[in-house]
């Protein structure tokens, strides 16, 4: 399931308890249903300022990210009517700041980075945007965020599977099948700026393993959830 | 003696990039919505395990987003792959004939109910062997006349 963001009250944020504009990586599925100039899939704000943040540009076939100064746009977009994985990393350095985008349908990956600007204190994070329009207009799924600057191996791990595969480190957990609750167990809910609606998501399984009962093996070679745990029906 | 050999679980499943059952929540369980009116299908990837000799089934456990009885079928297709076999895995699959079966859901809405099918045509499945096991709700079946999403909460491969 996916959430449902298609007009400027429909949004979800938070402003308390926020990752650190050098230090962090958030990632999720996003399609984008048509263009309303500057599609925001997610932002990081300092007052007013937009300092970290992934979006469309003026069509859905640019797509960028800003850092609070300059907007670096990829060579190419996913565009619009498709799912496509979506990831934004910040360290401060020469080219730390970091897009990723990869459509459902391919194992590429396209990148871009740019040297990260100053940016203030955060105090509000966003999915899509209400400001100036610039909603997403479309459907968000399986939101993932670290206080930490994965590296693009862990990034594409995390493509496949609705649940996170790195825990260390992580920020938030937010599946968004019925709710906007934060499933990583630090409290971090979103708050919706709108009443929530819920569609169908991408095609990403949750990435557990199915039962196999009553395999044989040593006891410490069965890990919890994997393919060759034991369980009593 | 049955014996159950796997659970398959919505959390396990995994889809198509097309026609794809939603991985979604009922009362905080985990579910897999099937459509009514587009055919949609999901997988699971097991090893075949060690000592399996016998014929298998499928038995999908499933209840109807609405109330009353009406059909649901259901086609699953497995998949079986022996190292060594000439199956192009980059861009062929080499599912066995889909084995078929249908059941009809309870009066009550949210009441669960089940259907079991006899996986005939399993691909000659043997210990050891990679497996695929497809699952496809088959609106196109003249039996499918349940018209809302099947939620399937479970599937559970038994050998007899």
């Amino acid at each position: 399931m996916a959430y449902s963001t298609t007009s400027t009250s429909t949004y979800l944020y938070r402003t308390a308890s926020l990752p650190a504009p050098n230090t962090f990586t958030a990632c999720g599925w996003c399609y984008c249903t048509s263009s309303v100039s500057f599609n925001a899939l997610f932002t990081l704000i300092s007052g007013s300022s937009d300092e970290r943040l992934i979006q469309f540009g003026s069509s859905l076939a640019v797509f960028g990210i800003y850092d609070g100064s300059t907007t670096t746009n990829f060579a190419s977009s996913p565009g619009g009517g498709v799912w496509f994985f979506w990831a934004l990393s910040c360290t401060s350095g020469t080219n730390n700041f970091k897009g990723y985008w990869s459509l459902a349908s391919s194992n590429t990956f396209v990148t871009v980075s740019a040297t990260p600007a100053a940016a203030g204190t955060i105090d509000t994070m966003r999915l899509s945007n209400d400001v100036a329009n610039e909603y997403l207009n479309g459907n968000a799924a399986h939101i993932k965020i670290w206080d930490a600057v994965l590296t693009q191996a862990e990034i594409e791990q995390e493509k496949w599977s609705v649940r996170p595969q790195r825990i260390a480190n992580l920020h938030l957990w937010s599946p968004l099948f019925k709710d906007d609750f934060d499933y990583s167990g630090n409290g971090k809910n979103w708050t919706s700026g709108g009443a929530d609606t819920f569609v169908d998501g991408p095609s990403v399984g949750w990435g557990a393993q199915p039962y196999m009962v009553g395999a044989v093996g040593a006891a410490a070679a069965h890990t919890p959830g994997s393919i060759y745990s034991s369980i009593s029906l | 003696m049955a014996t159950t050999r796997f659970a398959l679980t919505p959390e396990s499943a995994h889809f198509p990039a097309t026609n794809f059952p939603a991985l979604s929540t009922v009362n905080a369980r985990p579910v897999l919505a099937f459509d009514t009116t587009t055919s949609e299908t999901c997988y699971w990837t097991v090893v075949a395990p060690q000592g399996l000799t016998g014929a298998l089934s499928a038995i999908i456990h499933f209840f109807g987003n609405a109330a009353g009885t009406a059909g649901v079928a259901f086609d699953v297709a497995v998949e079986a792959v022996t190292p060594g076999d000439a199956v192009d895995l980059d861009s062929a699959t080499s599912f066995d004939t889909v084995n078929g079966g249908n059941a009809a859901t309870l009066a009550t809405q949210g009441h669960q109910t089940s259907v079991s099918i006899t996986l005939t045509n399993a691909d000659s499945a043997a210990a050891g062997d990679y497996v695929r096991i497809s699952l496809a709700r088959d609106v196109a079946d003249a039996n499918d006349t349940f018209a809302a999403d099947a939620y399937v909460t479970l599937v559970e491969i038994r050998e007899a």
